[in-house]
């Protein structure tokens, strides 16, 4: 054991960085101030063996100042044999650092103190939280943790503690490791292990490993796996995550036994392929020694099927439209003029004015009334019209232009029903998207209620358990105790009756002992005092009023008696006659000193019976306990299994009709696309018949140039 | 294992202090600057309080790893005895007891100045209660009152790791034997083992000062030997790290100090979620 194995605590390194210029022996931090807390006091920030200090030095330097609470065999050692193998690596991770073996003073005493580098970053889980749902800050920072972990392979360095607290997140996104207390490197190759590391980060197979180069080869794959799983699933970091847990997505429970795990169950159940693949790797690593893991490989990608909870981006037109926009118009079709037609129009002047004539002639044989006239004129000239129409459909260019006319106009409502068939699909992609977003939430809400309950419930099974068996194991010790305490009092009994066989060999005679004569050894014996053994002590009774004191002698029965003629002076002679002989009797090597191994066995044998019985009544309660356990486990199981499957396959059909869903609106979207560009081609053409029409025909028809 | 449970802030657990606060607690016990025992008891929670709040102190400030009770009893009556703003509250998170101190008192110290010589400082000292002494000494009552609060805790936090019942008296109960009130806490439990019932004894008959015996025979007087006798078991670990500071420990060591610092119980817990290799 090294000479100081006591350290201060924690507050009394607060109280001793009051006064920097006292308790430091490095001049530079003697100028420090510490940062404060919100009481005023040096700021700390405590692990299990020591407590951080951040203070700033008169020059402005920041450091990180290490005070320790407990012992640290060969603490300099280790950390000189760190600091020269990390010299020699470039590594972006690590953090500067020195040891003073005599830095600080605490109560007159000297202790050592790490000064490091300010490292300015995050803790792990914070940073997590910080980034949850963005896919690619996690899934990047995992890549560096990837590297991290194979250049301290190549190396040859084991951190010895990698977890959470001591992976810190610079704000560039660099990670950052600190904490070297148990740093393995290969010049302390045959020490032992200061710690076994976080438990939430360990195998098993921790407790038995040495302290060699493969320490982190668990807590790498799981670290690892952690962040891919919550850059590829958010929601995973709310249903296994214990809020303000100090573990990431798994616990030491978890890794202890993997077949009742529902947490490990989720993870390996899980719908997204690299999760649950990973994950069943995980699990199968934790049932293995450290020394048979490989290295950490990282992935390439990771591959997410499109997640029906994600809103497609929306930014810009989107790809059918834009390929729409750009594309140049086509030249427009030559212009299609109306035809000269001359038949045509030379019968159509004539029925016209065929049907003047009968018109004319009509009112003057009728020689009607007004209104009649009135009527026949009007008839005559409908019959003009309708005539006149009538040769105008006979025009080829009419028929045509009349074709296309119809055909746009059947385009252009198809056009209208696709667009307004995709607004329909996107409203329903939008309304199950919101619905996939709260079932999934949903689920993960109840997963949590679900895993909450359960450990209750167990909890609540292992304090009964515990309350149950705690009074036998208390009852077993006891029944230890008093066999014990019965070996020791037969034991004792084997010595009194050795020191009074021995003790009856010196016979009081007169002389023997000075200024006891013969009438005194008389009234001794008158009283059964003979020998050493006959008494045990001398009392003074206390007078009472009025009276003097008495010296008694005290025999062996208890009793005690006033012998005549023995007073003070005698009776102190007396008890050094006794006294001197009883010392002897106990140097003496035939005193026994253990009891004769058949005594022993007895009574072992009586507290065996006892023992056995109260042994058996625990091991029956913990069987009938783990048996019920083990039920209540696998119904937790099975809820958890259920949960987690009803979930999957809930997001699995979610994801089969969103993409259903989302291949309709694409469809729909080209339909729609490809009918706007006939709408406009068929625009165009007609425009090319702009001048075919009733109108111009009939100008024709009334004031064109006859010719034959 | 029992005793192995992580105490963390999704697993917390819970102590509970209780200090005699009778008439007795006034008188003075030796020492180089007499002090009453009232006094050295108040300055022995204050530490304690202070010990536990840097114990769970983190980047962030201090995690709610304990929640902590101050039980005073005296005056035949048994309730918190919290100052300032915390007054009247029993289980308080160890984040709130941090914050709010009753007050800070500045207190002047001789400290060496490494050459040999020593020059006086001053360092604060966070204060949550004050000394008191009157009245009787209800201590059954009070460990009746702990018993209570840790078998609601229990029935919240089944998994905990055990919480933790302090008592700090001169042991001189006069509501009856306070032995059988201890063996109840006692026979509760978490999960993770049976309550943990540990006794500070500041006395005034003399004798030298005895932490974590493991027999009560060199105790000077039927006091010590009572609240040696209901004090639990340390669990092995804690008696691992008492080894490592120096005591000497067996299976029968206890949870017992007389006249001497009880600040190493906190030391000797393992927060957070670190498997000590002494386990
Ligand atoms: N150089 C540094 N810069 C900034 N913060 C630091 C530095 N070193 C340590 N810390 C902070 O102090 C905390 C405790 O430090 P460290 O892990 O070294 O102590 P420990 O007692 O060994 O803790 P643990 O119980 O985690 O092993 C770390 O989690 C980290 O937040």
């Amino acid at each position: 054991m090294t000479a100081v194995t006591r350290f201060p605590t924690g507050g009394q390194y607060v109280d001793a960085l009051q006064n920097p210029r006292l308790c430091f022996r490095d001049p530079e931090l003697q100028t420090a101030r510490p940062q404060a807390d919100s009481l005023g006091r040096p700021k700390a920030i405590s692990g299990n063996f020591a407590s951080v200090f951040s203070v700033t030095t008169a020059a402005g330097q920041r450091y990180a100042i290490k005070c320790f609470t407990r012992n640290i065999p060969d603490q300099e050692k280790r950390y000189r044999a760190v600091s020269d193998h990390l010299r020699r690596l470039p590594h972006r991770w690590k953090i500067g650092f020195d040891y003073q073996p005599a830095g600080i003073m605490v109560a007159g005493q000297t202790y050592p103190i790490l000064r490091m580098e300010w490292v300015e970053a995050v803790g792990l889980i914070r940073w997590i939280e910080d980034h949850l749902g963005d896919r690619d800050a996690l899934f990047t920072l995992a890549g560096h943790f990837a590297d991290l972990t194979n250049d301290l392979a190549r190396a040859g360095i084991a951190h010895g503690d990698l977890q959470h607290g001591n992976l810190l997140v610079a704000s560039d996104g660099a990670l950052k490791l600190v904490d070297y207390d148990g740093m393995y490197v290969p010049a302390l190759a045959g020490m032992a292990a200061t710690e076994h590391g976080h438990r939430h980060y360990q195998s098993p197979g921790r407790a038995n490993a040495g302290f060699g180069p493969d320490l982190d080869r668990f807590s790498n794959w799981l670290i690892y796996f952690s962040l891919v799983a919550i850059s590829a699933d958010a929601t995973l970091w709310h249903t296994l995550h214990e809020p303000g847990g100090e573990h990431l997505l798994l616990t030491d429970a978890d890794f202890a036994d993997i077949s009742t795990s529902t947490r490990m169950a989720a993870l390996m159940r899980h719908h997204v392929e690299d999760i649950s693949q990973l994950a069943t790797q995980v699990a199968d690593l934790a049932t293995r020694p450290l020394s048979a893991l490989p290295n950490l490989v990282p992935l390439q990608e990771i591959n997410v099927p499109a997640p029906s909870t994600q809103a497609p981006t929306q930014t810009g037109l989107p790809q059918w439209m834009s390929s729409h926009v750009q594309k140049a118009s086509p030249p427009p079709p030559a212009l299609v003029p109306l035809g000269d037609h001359h038949q045509l129009v030379r019968w159509t002047r004539i029925t016209i004015l065929g049907l003047w004539i009968a018109t004319a002639l009509t009112l003057m044989v009728v020689a009607a009334t007004d209104m009649v006239a009135g009527a026949t004129t009007l008839l005559g000239l409908a019959l003009a019209l309708l005539a006149s129409r009538a040769f105008y459909a006979f025009l080829p260019e009419h028929k045509v232009r009349k074709t296309i006319a119809d055909q746009h106009h059947q385009a252009h409502r198809q056009t209208a029903l696709a667009a307004k068939t995709t607004a329909i699909l996107e409203k329903e992609r939008d309304r199950r998207q919101g619905d996939d977003a709260r079932h999934a939430q949903a689920d993960a809400q109840s997963m949590q209620a679900l895993r909450q309950r359960q450990r209750h419930e167990l909890d609540a099974f292992d304090r009964a358990t515990t309350t149950q068996v705690s009074p036998l194991n208390a009852l077993i010790v006891s029944v230890s105790a008093k066999q014990r305490e019965e070996i020791n009092e037969a034991l004792a009994l084997l010595q009194q009756q050795y020191v009074t066989t021995y003790l009856k060999r010196f016979v009081l005679r007169s002389g023997l002992i000075t200024g006891i004569g013969e009438g005194t050894v008389a009234s001794l014996r008158a009283h059964g005092i003979t020998t050493p053994a006959d008494f045990r002590d001398v009392v003074y009774t206390a007078g009472g009023y009025g009276q003097r004191s008495e010296v008694h002698i005290v025999l062996t029965s208890g009793r005690s008696v006033h012998v005549h003629g023995v007073g003070e002076t005698r009776a102190v002679a007396l008890r050094e006659w006794r006294r001197a002989h009883l010392d002897r009797a106990l140097r003496q090597p035939e005193l026994p000193i253990a009891l004769p191994q058949t005594m022993l066995q007895q009574i072992e044998a009586r507290y065996a019976t006892e023992r056995q019985r109260v042994e058996a009544q625990r091991e029956a309660l913990q069987r009938d306990r783990t048996s019920h356990r083990t039920a209540l486990t696998q119904k937790h199981t099975q809820e958890m299994k259920q949960l987690t499957d009803t979930h999957n396959r809930r997001v699995q059909s979610a994801t089969v009709a969103a993409q259903d869903i989302i291949r309709r609106i694409s469809e729909e979207r080209t339909r729609h696309q490809a009918l706007i560009r006939k709408e406009q081609d068929l625009l165009r053409e007609l425009q090319a018949y702009r001048h075919v029409s009733y109108g111009r025909f009939m100008r024709r028809v009334l004031f064109g140039k006859v010719r034959a | 294992m029992p005793y192995s449970a992580e105490i963390s802030r999704s697993n917390p657990t819970c102590f509970v202090f209780l200090v005699d606060q009778s008439a007795s607690m006034s008188d003075s016990i030796g020492g180089e600057t007499p002090n009453s025992k009232a006094a050295v008891v108040s300055d022995a929670i204050n530490r304690l309080l202070t010990e536990l709040s840097v114990k769970c102190a983190k980047e962030e400030g201090v995690r709610d790893y304990f929640h902590v009770a101050v039980v005073g009893y005296g005056h035949n009556n048994v309730g918190s005895a919290y100052g300032g703003a915390l007054a009247g509250r029993d289980l308080v998170p160890l984040s709130q007891i941090a914050e709010n101190p009753a007050r800070v008192e500045q207190r002047s110290k001789k400290v060496p100045d490494g050459a040999g010589g020593l020059v006086e400082t001053t360092v604060t000292f966070p204060v949550w209660m004050d000394p008191v002494s009157n009245g009787g000494t209800p201590m059954r009552q009070a460990i009746e009152y702990a018993h209570h609060l840790v078998d609601k805790w229990l029935s919240e936090h089944p998994a905990c790791f055990p919480p933790i019942v302090l008592n700090l008296t001169d042991g001189e109960a006069n509501d009856g034997d306070p032995v059988v009130p201890a063996a109840a806490i006692q026979s509760l439990a978490s999960a993770d083992g049976p309550v943990l019932l540990f006794n500070l004894h500041v006395s005034d008959a003399g004798g030298s000062p005895v932490t974590f015996p493991d027999a009560d025979a060199g105790l000077p007087d039927a006091y010590a030997r009572t609240l040696f006798g209901m004090s639990s078991a340390l669990p092995s670990h804690m008696r691992a790290y008492a080894a490592q500071e120096g005591f000497t420990v067996s299976e029968g060591t206890r949870g017992f100090v007389y006249n001497a610092d009880i600040t190493s119980v906190v030391q000797f817990l393992d927060i957070g979620t670190r498997a000590s290799d002494l386990r």
